[in-house]
């Protein structure tokens, strides 16, 4: 049975392409044939963090518009095996997304696809709400900040109220939170919100925290999603989150400060 | 002549009619076995709805001339956590008795609605009709009412057991009951009721208002940020007190 996930969160900039691309990754380096699809009509991005920018031909526009076959536009990704790009278009608006267009190439995916990845847009607008609204399962990507955290907020609304599940009576669409660029060490100087502090306003349950980390951008830059990087402790954090979305118990790292070590403590590094 | 006794205009208070919707025991005969153990068995089911609920007992469907024992009947009421506050029927010597145990005697409202209740014989239907209108009329939402949503009633009260976000409105004509933190804006009394009230487990409101009297989060106490508080209307202010 194909679940179809959305990586959502009202605000832009939190991290939504960053971890709809090492999510994506993430489940077919497990075996699952995966696709990730780009929502962002209009604002291309998903392409460039995967590296396939090179190689678009079609997009999810020509394909709902019947320009192109869906295998047409779908780009294999060259480094994983079963993992698939469907980017956005780069020209048209997201008033090209109709519900039966979407819902058309959702369909056809499954028929193929373990996992359906929906990268959405910013906002609460009609991109994202075309993200969200075929979604089984929820992630809801949240910077600690307190503007983020009210912003998914509204995002969670929306899936408990303007989902197909909803609509259609089902069980209302499985949330999870993802916490990125935490960093602990701010936290514990009180410039930050704790993952305690966001989870008590939320109360989702959390999946995964990704800390605040240099990999990402080099990441994004290099057309390589961080969670090919396992080196990085965000492609460590992508990878956790990964096993436990599939149901693997795996403790939460990262949320800690680093201890620092007796040199640094003797001359002040870091 | 005192100065306090002198009229000068200012009332200490307002003595106003209101409606409210009570719960009716309704007996049917005279059994206080059978009444203890059935009363308990209700009880069970709802512990909560029914603790310190106001109760009025109804003796219409009494036998007038039957030998019927009052006190007892209330201490059986009573004894199952309701607040007895009213006998409304029965005969004239139970009302002098009724007095006596500092209950009220109401009268019924003339017309059809007595009609109705009388003409209906043994069906169970006057307790849980009266239970059933008093459901009905509050609402109860068990999920967080997150930034963005609304959630307004048209009677009654509103009992949100979650949170309520920021950015989040939450409105009803009677008391508000968060059990949770209440971090959006709450309106208490949407139909002018002053007596309305809020209650939420944990202030972090942006806004409180009741009967249209509203304060924002700047002006809250400090001490009481964060806290389970209560919050009334009283000589035209929000007062709002820990609990």
């Amino acid at each position: 049975m194909t679940k179809i996930i959305v990586v959502t969160s009202g605000k832009g900039g939190v991290g939504k392409t960053t971890t709809s691309a090492a999510f994506a990754m993430g489940l077919a380096l497990e075996g699952y044939k995966t696709a990730v699809i780009d929502f962002d009509v209009g604002l291309r991005n998903l392409d460039l963090v995967m590296g396939c920018e090179r190689r678009v031909v079609y997009d999810f526009v020509n394909v709902i518009n019947k320009e192109a076959r869906l295998n047409q536009a779908l780009i294999r990704d060259k480094r994983t095996e079963n993992l698939y790009i469907l980017p956005a278009s780069q020209t048209k608006d997201k008033e090209s997304l109709t519900m039966e267009g979407v819902e058309g190439v959702l369909e056809e995916l499954k028929a193929s696809f373990d996992y359906i990845v929906c990268d959405s847009p910013a906002g609460i607008e009609h991109g994202a709400f075309m993200a969200m609204y075929f979604a089984d399962e929820a992630l809801v990507v949240t910077n600690p900040e307190i503007s983020s955290v009210r912003d998914s907020d509204r995002i969670l609304g929306l899936l408990a109220s303007k989902t197909k599940r909803v609509v259609e009576n089902r069980t209302p669409v499985k949330e999870h939170l993802l916490l990125t660029r935490y960093s602990p060490e701010r936290v514990l100087k009180g410039e930050m919100l704790s993952v305690k502090d966001i989870q008590e306003i939320l109360s989702i349950p959390l999946l995964g925290v990704i800390p605040e980390s240099e990999a990402v951008l080099t990441a994004s830059n290099q057309g390589v999603p961080v969670i090919a990087n396992s080196s990085s402790e965000a492609g460590m954090a992508y990878h956790d989150c990964v096993a436990r979305f599939l149901g693997e118990d795996v403790e939460m790292r990262f949320i800690d400060p680093k201890k620092k070590s007796i040199f640094s403590k003797f001359f002040g590094g870091n | 002549m005192s100065t306090s006794a002198k009229n000068d205009g200012k009332a200490v208070f307002d003595l106003k009619g209101a409606a409210f919707t009570i719960l009716v025991l309704s007996l049917r005969r005279n059994d206080m076995d059978a009444l203890t153990a059935q009363l308990a068995e209700k009880v069970r089911q709802a512990p909560d709805f029914f603790h310190h609920a106001p109760v009025v007992i109804s003796l219409r469907e009494l036998d007038e001339d039957e030998e019927f024992d009052l006190a007892m009947l209330v201490s059986i009421v009573r004894a199952q956590g309701f607040l007895p506050v009213g006998i409304i029927g029965g005969a004239e010597r139970l009302k002098s008795h009724a007095a006596a145990l500092e209950l009220a005697v109401l009268t019924a409202r003339a017309g059809g609605r007595q009609q109705a209740e009388q003409s209906e014989t043994a069906e169970d239907v006057p307790a849980a009709e009266v239970r059933q209108a008093v459901l009905e009329s509050s609402r109860i939402i068990t999920e967080p009412v997150r930034s963005g949503q609304s959630v307004v009633i048209d009677h009654g009260d509103l009992t949100i057991l979650a949170s309520v976000g920021s950015g989040a409105e939450i409105a009803a004509p009677g008391s508000i009951h968060v059990y949770g933190a209440l971090r959006g804006r709450a309106f208490a009394g949407c139909g002018g009721s002053p007596n309305a009230r809020i209650f939420c487990q944990k202030l972090e409101a942006e806004l409180v208002s009741i009967a249209g009297i509203h304060l924002v989060s700047e002006d809250f106490p400090a001490n009481l940020r964060f806290k389970a508080v209560q919050i009334r209307l009283h000589g035209g202010r929000l007062h709002i007190t820990a609990l």
